[in-house]
């Protein structure tokens, strides 16, 4: 039995998509149900062999991560480079990058799906999936970072014999409400999406013990008219209340520096120029997997260039929307009056000791967003995936060099100090790297990455009626 | 302070204690409830804290208290009066003492060298009693001896039969009485007996400069309150000396600027390195050392021709003599004219001092300017040193040349590392091992120690009965806080084995030497001078104004001009004096007030040489004299004198207990000849090595006024506002809402007074246990200090202006770190202080990126967990030890708040202005550091908050510190500022 598609339970009126250009763009191959279904689940049920070996390695990368999660909870945070003044440095650059890329998955699943956009259907669960990595990447920072990493419950809220609550003033217990909040609802949202497809592959799977594992995981589906509705509801749902978590998430990250009285963190503009550099790491992020992942599983037709192109446009959106900030910041800076904030941003950062740092920022995020105004560009896989790299990489910089640049050299001028990261330090980074790809290539194992029963509610939507 | 004679006495640890009364094999007849709980917890604490080192059986400190005396209630601190010596010279201080154990060293308000304050290295005095790298045992080949067969060897050695052939002793500089008769008695008892002084800074050139100018030893005494224009040529008079902290705090005293209408001195310094009171100065003038005699001439020559017929003492063919030295002064005329002016000016109210290690014919010069003006600050007095008139000093030539000819057949050492800290051409360190038998007393295993057969432990200060002088000749009595750890020998036990004693006791020679003097009433006698930490009635009465002689004319020849070559100057290291605290965790990691070099010594060069020679700081540099060469990183330091390279004494040891050698050692480049004024041959090897300083050099910018205000007295008298911008509390959003008790305590410093010595750096240590984290740890900007003491330059390169902040917690009133802390783990208390609950504290350490003042330190590592027993007993009992990860930072000494606000509330009496001193405060030899409550008008801390000069560090970011700090004023002379 197939979980076959049923009218969708309608939210809002659809407006008419006969647009025939989205059509061919989107879906150029006409394919039955079955066949759909057939292929995308087969990609599950026989992996292609590099497969194995990828999760192999990844996973024996990401025990050098257990390693040294072990190793600093062990011996302390001086394993680390950190210092004073420069008590924040890879741990939380770590964790800011990876929950900004985890906004990419919520954004394209929930708000494009508010927004009705139907390019979405092909790459939102990839996205969400990489959301829900990525988080788990990021949660593991802020708790190695403390000094006592084991009295991280104190942060949660809970009625302690001694009375003795968090301190609710601080971002810092924020944050551990929007992030715990953050990986909930990307989790529900990921696995309601992922129910049907999951009974699916109950139905279809050959062998026993895979048939149990779906089941299990199905909830018991049955593919029901009531079913589809109710899920159809929750969907919607779970994305309207999805949709202000992407703002609220980083916005809230960003007031970990705002509320400090640092030059170059002290700044009101912090909240959105923090979401639209999360989203735009995140889309980066989503590009940099799909783009091999495509080719790998010769999806081309289902992942197309149409989906590329649209993808860009976000980057070069989002891309623009940082440099604008920059602008913003330093401009600020400049007619604010503050000394040590235009010490700050007009000396320190572009030509302090950490220039070489600001000005790879700038290349990377500002300069090659800029090449995406070229449709070439946009519709070339392999340049977009230099780019994606690319802006991943300015991303990750950025952050560093918010932080460390500002503790590096605050306002008294006797206790600045550098920083240099120890092989801990990269090694942690490296290790979350290679986490966040084993969790994935889990899930390209055991899941179908593309939606199959969305798919298909998409084929019947635009081919449907002809 | 508690009446009671000595600590030791009634210590478990003393072996005079017989182990248990006589009924104490017996069941207690009666034993209530009470008493077994008593009895049963005492047993478990004490169990649990076996004291190690102790000679004792274990068993004997089950119950150490049976009868508990009468001073000690476990958990109230104990001070006794003691005094440290160094170089021969006394400073007092009180030991504080938690049930038996010293745990802190603080100055003795009643000793005329301490006046209450204590530098850092007596204070670190405190973890080297605990050290557990110092010598433990008696070894001889290295094997272990027994104590009586070294006793046998001293007596041996001192058998009057053979009258001291070949037997040399080698003793520090020593101002004991009992020391001193114990030596006279050796000497007529072996008249062959050659005993050697030996201190590598000792005041031999002093003492020989006064010679030269009064035909005898007498030590020079200044009161800096009477004068008001002074000049250091190459002292570090505020720093340094046998008199420094009570030299500093007339200083400070005579710049305290109480109002805009108080007098002000004038410090005027001419010096090669930068030093403390360099940095202090009105007016510093870098000069070679080969320099000074020019310049000290120079001055004499103004002053001839400035005071007229007043100088008609001054015979003709010196005039001559000095106008032909004087022209060879580098010096700007300028500046010795304007020096001599104003001296001349001041008659009467000047005082001009010179360097201990400079040429004697420069103390001469600058005697002979102070008899001229009639400086009314100084006097003149013999020193308390014994065999300061001898030719003792400077006699390891003698005792060189004696083990050359093999004719040494004892050689005793006591606590003096000559095999390390003497000039090398004496390469005493291989030679030692020619005396037939040789014997090394030493704290810790040295060089000497290492190349003598028999090796032996010394005892510490804290666990010796001694005496001792002071500058002046006030003597202290120097009283063991704890029964030797290690069975060390003192100095007087050893002399009295060579005296041929069956079994010295240091306690019973010092009090028999003491009661012969004293026949009448000793025992009160004894009691008081214990209990007041000096004796009454011992200090030396001051020459009436000695004749001075101007038969030291063959001393002006004008040296030839040392033309493109480097100076080499030599010098006593800030922290570890000549080398003996060389391996000291708390000196070495607290940086060098003017370098802020940590864990090292470097190659100092003037920025002008390091460009001329191409290097930078880190670089190696290859130093060659005499063939003997050593490497060590340039360090550039502003203000240095051009054409000299300046190296602290003392680094580089290599048998100091088996630890990593810092620095390398300048006495490889040591002449015996001469100290400085040599040259040596720089060579960049290429390489380089990082510095380990905990700050930068910092140029300040243009958002200086609001880190700190300096400003000329001229321009704050006439306006004494002026300085002080109308800041209002800026509206704010954000009241705090702890409830405001009716104290508040608040903090002032003074930088006026502040001479960035760094005392208070080591007392904040030693008082809240905080942790060194080695030269790695300053490296990666580590350091735990609470305190720190921060430089910052301005003007030139070649003459900067120093400006010295110390940073503490300001305790804001809206602490920026509070609020972000996520767990509330500091807080605000009501009488206004910043607390660390290092309970609730999981160590995010955003409170430290939030801190604008960054003073607050974060337990990397779980530093205290490598530390070896039984170093642990130095902690004080009454501050947390803190854990790994989380954070620390100054409390204002919250426990002594505490503890004072308890003693007020039993004595049913309020709290009095001055009954609360936090560490730093108590030990600041300037008493730059005020605090109080700032809620009550009449107190000293409230009415300097409200002085003119007060301001606050950062002001605009509306924190509200508590901490505020007072300007700081320069005096420039009006003809040099043009």
């Amino acid at each position: 039995m197939t979980a076959g598609p049923v009218e969708p339970a309608r939210l809002w009126p659809t407006p008419d998509f006969s647009a025939p250009a989205d059509q061919v763009a989107l879906l150029p191959r006409a394919q039955s149900d079955a066949e759909l279904s057939a292929e995308l689940l087969e990609k599950v049920l026989h992996p292609p062999r590099w497969l194995g070996t990828a999760i192999a390695l990844t996973g024996a990368c990401s025990a050098v991560l257990a390693a040294c999660v072990v190793y600093t909870l062990l011996t302390g945070i001086g394993v680390w480079g950190n210092n004073i003044p420069v008590a924040w440095a890879f741990g939380i650059t770590n964790f800011v990058w990876w929950i900004g890329i985890g906004h990419a998955g919520t954004f394209i699943s929930a708000f494009l799906l508010l927004l009705e956009q139907r390019w979405r259907t092909s790459i939102n669960r990839f996205a969400e999936a990489m959301t829900l990595f990525a988080v788990v990447q990021a949660g593991i920072f802020p708790l190695l970072h403390m000094g006592r990493a084991w009295f991280f419950y104190w942060l949660i809220p809970y009625p302690s014999t001694m009375g003795v609550w968090p301190q609710f003033r601080s971002s810092l217990t924020w944050d551990v409400a929007a992030v715990s909040t953050y990986l909930t609802v990307s989790f529900l949202f990921w696995y309601l999406g992922l129910i049907p497809d999951l009974a699916a592959l109950r139905d279809y799977a050959p062998e026993r013990w895979r048939r149990r594992l779906y089941a299990i995981s199905a909830l018991g589906w049955h593919g029901s008219a009531t079913t589809w509705r109710t899920q159809r509801i929750a969907y919607g749902l779970l994305a309207a209340l999805a949709a202000p978590l992407v703002v609220s998430v980083h916005s809230i990250v960003s007031m970990d520096f705002a509320i400090g009285v640092l030059p170059g963190w002290h700044s009101t503009i912090f909240p959105p120029y923090f979401v639209a550099g999360a989203i735009y790491s995140g889309f980066a992020m989503v590009l940099t997997l799909l783009i091999p992942a495509r080719r790998l599983y010769r999806l081309e037709h289902l992942i197309t260039t149409e989906h590329l192109d649209k993808m860009a446009k976000m980057l070069l959106v989002t891309g623009s929307l940082i440099s604008y900030a920059y602008v913003v910041e330093i401009y600020l800076a400049w007619v604010g009056g503050d000394s040590f904030e235009r010490h700050m941003l007009l000396w320190v950062r572009p030509r302090g000791p950490f220039a070489p740092l600001f000005w790879t920022v700038i290349a990377c995020n500002c300069g090659s967003p800029l090449f995406l105004w070229s449709r070439r560009v946009r519709r070339s896989a392999l340049c977009l995936f230099t780019l994606t790299l690319t802006i991943q990489l300015g991303m990750w910089l950025e952050r560093l060099m918010l932080i460390i640049t500002s503790l590096s050299a605050d306002f008294l001028p006797t206790i600045a100090h550098g920083y240099r990261p120890t092989v801990i330090d990269g090694a942690l980074l490296v290790g979350t790297l290679s986490f966040f790809l084993f969790l994935f290539l889990l899930f390209l194992r055991f899941v179908p990455f593309i939606p199959v029963s969305e798919l298909k509610a998409l084929q019947f939507e635009l081919r449907g009626r002809q | 302070m508690p009446p009671l004679k000595s600590a030791a006495r009634d210590s478990c640890l003393d072996p005079a204690v017989p182990e248990f009364d006589a009924a104490q094999d017996q069941p207690p007849s009666e034993l209530s409830r009470r008493e077994f709980l008593y009895l049963s917890g005492a047993t478990i604490a004490l169990s649990s804290q076996a004291l190690p080192g102790c000679t004792r059986a274990p068993a004997g400190k089950i119950i150490p208290y049976r009868v508990q005396p009468e001073v000690i209630v476990p958990g109230r601190a104990l001070h006794y009066a003691t005094a440290s010596t160094l170089d021969g010279y006394a400073t007092g201080i009180l030991v504080e003492s938690h049930e038996g154990r010293p745990t802190k060293i603080e100055g003795n308000p009643t000793h005329p060298a301490s006046l209450g304050a204590c530098s850092a290295t007596e204070q670190a005095l405190l973890l080297q009693l605990y050290d557990p790298r110092r010598v433990q045992t008696v070894t001889r080949r290295g094997v272990p001896a027994q104590s009586r067969e070294l006793l046998r060897v001293l007596r041996a050695a001192g058998d009057a039969k053979r009258g001291g052939r070949g037997v040399h002793l080698v003793l520090p500089p020593f101002s004991s009485p009992l020391l001193g008769s114990q030596v006279a008695a050796l000497q007529s008892r072996l008249p062959e007996l050659r005993v050697h002084v030996h201190a590598p800074l000792s005041r031999v050139n002093a003492w020989r400069g006064s010679r030269l100018a009064f035909g005898s030893v007498l030590e020079t005494r200044v009161d800096l309150r009477q004068a008001a224009v002074v000049l250091a040529i190459d002292a570090d008079l505020l720093a340094r000396g046998p008199e420094h902290l009570a030299l500093a705090r007339a200083f400070a005293d005579a710049r305290r600027m109480s109002s805009a209408g108080s007098p002000m001195n004038r410090l005027y310094v001419a010096e090669t390195a930068m030093t403390v009171t360099g940095a202090m100065a009105d007016h510093r003038q870098a000069i070679a050392p080969s320099e000074a005699p020019a310049f000290a001439a120079a001055l004499l020559h103004e002053l001839c021709s400035l005071l007229g017929s007043d100088t008609a003492a001054v015979p003709a063919p010196i005039r001559s003599d000095l106008s032909a030295l004087a022209g060879t002064s580098s010096v700007e005329r300028r500046f010795t004219h304007a020096l001599a002016r104003d001296l001349a000016a001041h008659r009467g109210r000047g005082a001009v001092l010179v360097g201990d290690h400079l040429p004697p014919v420069v103390h001469a010069l600058a005697h002979a300017v102070n008899a001229l003006l009639a400086n009314g600050a100084l006097s003149y007095a013999p020193s308390p040193i014994v065999l300061s008139e001898a030719d003792s000093f400077g006699s390891l030539r003698e005792l060189r040349a004696a083990l050359d000819a093999n004719s040494v057949e004892s050689l005793v050492v006591l606590d003096a590392d000559v095999a390390y800290a003497s000039p090398a051409d004496l390469e005493l360190e291989s030679l030692i091992g020619r005396a037939k038998e040789s014997v090394c007393f030493a704290l810790f295993p040295n060089a000497t120690w290492a190349t003598c057969n028999w090796r032996a432990p010394a005892a510490h200060m804290i666990e010796s009965w001694l005496d001792t002088r002071a500058l002046d000749g006030t003597t202290s009595i120097v009283q063991p806080l704890i029964a030797p750890l290690y069975s060390g020998w003192t100095p007087s036990e050893v002399l009295a084995a060579l005296l041929g004693v069956e079994s010295p006791s240091a306690h019973d020679l010092l009090e028999s030497f003491w009661r012969e003097r004293r026949t009448r009433d000793f025992e009160s006698f004894w009691e008081m001078s214990l209990v007041r930490g000096t004796i009454a009635g011992t200090e030396i009465l001051q020459s009436s104004r000695p004749e001075l002689s101007w038969n030291w004319r063959s001393f002006l020849e004008p040296r030839a001009r040392l033309q493109h070559e480097i100076e080499l100057n030599l010098v006593g290291d800030s922290r570890i004096h000549d080398g003996r605290f060389g391996n000291h965790p708390w000196l070495l990691e607290l940086p060098c007030p003017v370098t802020k070099q940590t864990w090292g010594n470097a190659a100092q060069v003037a920025p002008a040489l390091a460009r001329r020679l191409n290097i930078t700081d880190g670089d190696v540099l290859e130093l060659t004299q005499n063939g003997r060469s050593i490497e060590l990183p340039t360090l550039i330091v502003p203000g240095h004198a051009d054409g000299a390279l300046t190296i602290a004494l003392g680094w580089g040891q290599r048998d100091m207990a088996s630890t990593e050698s810092f620095g390398a050692s300048g006495y490889r480049l040591m002449h015996s000849d001469e100290r400085g004024g040599t040259t040596v041959r720089v060579h960049a090897t290429g390489r380089r090595e990082a510095l380990a300083l905990s700050q930068a050099t910092m140029q300040l910018g243009e958002s200086a006024d609001s880190i700190l205000l300096v400003s000329t007295l001229e321009r704050y008298k006439a306006q004494p506002r002026a300085h002080q911008p109308q800041r209002k509390r800026g509206l704010s959003m954000y009241v705090p809402d702890a409830p405001r008790a009716a104290r508040q305590w608040g903090m002032t410093i003074d930088l006026n007074a502040c001479t960035g010595c760094s005392a208070c750096v080591i007392a904040c240590q030693a008082e809240n246990n905080i942790p060194s984290v080695g030269k790695h740890g300053v490296l990666e900007h580590r350091e735990m200090h609470w305190l720190r003491v921060d430089r910052y330059l301005a003007a030139s390169d070649s003459a900067p202006r120093v400006m010295i902040q110390p940073m503490t917690c300001q305790h804001c009133e809206k602490a920026p770190c509070e609020y972000v802390c996520p767990t509330g783990a500091t807080v605000h208390s009501s009488d206004g202080l910043n607390q660390m609950v290092y309970n609730r504290c999981v160590g995010t350490r955003f409170c430290s990126n939030n801190c604008p003042y960054k003073v607050r330190r974060f337990n990397w590592f779980d530093y205290h967990r490598g530390e070896a027993s039984p170093s642990e007993l130095g902690h004080n009992p009454e501050v947390t030890v803190r854990a790994r990860g989380v954070m620390e930072k100054c409390t204002y000494c919250v426990q002594r708040i505490r503890n004072a606000e308890i003693r007020a509330k039993v004595a049913r009496r309020p709290l009095a202005d001055h009954d609360v001193h936090t560490a730093c405060e108590q030990t600041c030899p300037t008493r730059a550091i005020e605090f109080g409550d700032v809620n009550d008008p009449h107190s000293d801390v409230a009415k300097l908050r409200d002085s003119d000069r007060a301001f606050q560090v950062l002001p605009e970011l509306g924190v509200e510190p508590r901490t505020r700090y007072l300007m700081k004023l320069t005096n420039p002379n009006p003809e040099l500022a043009k």
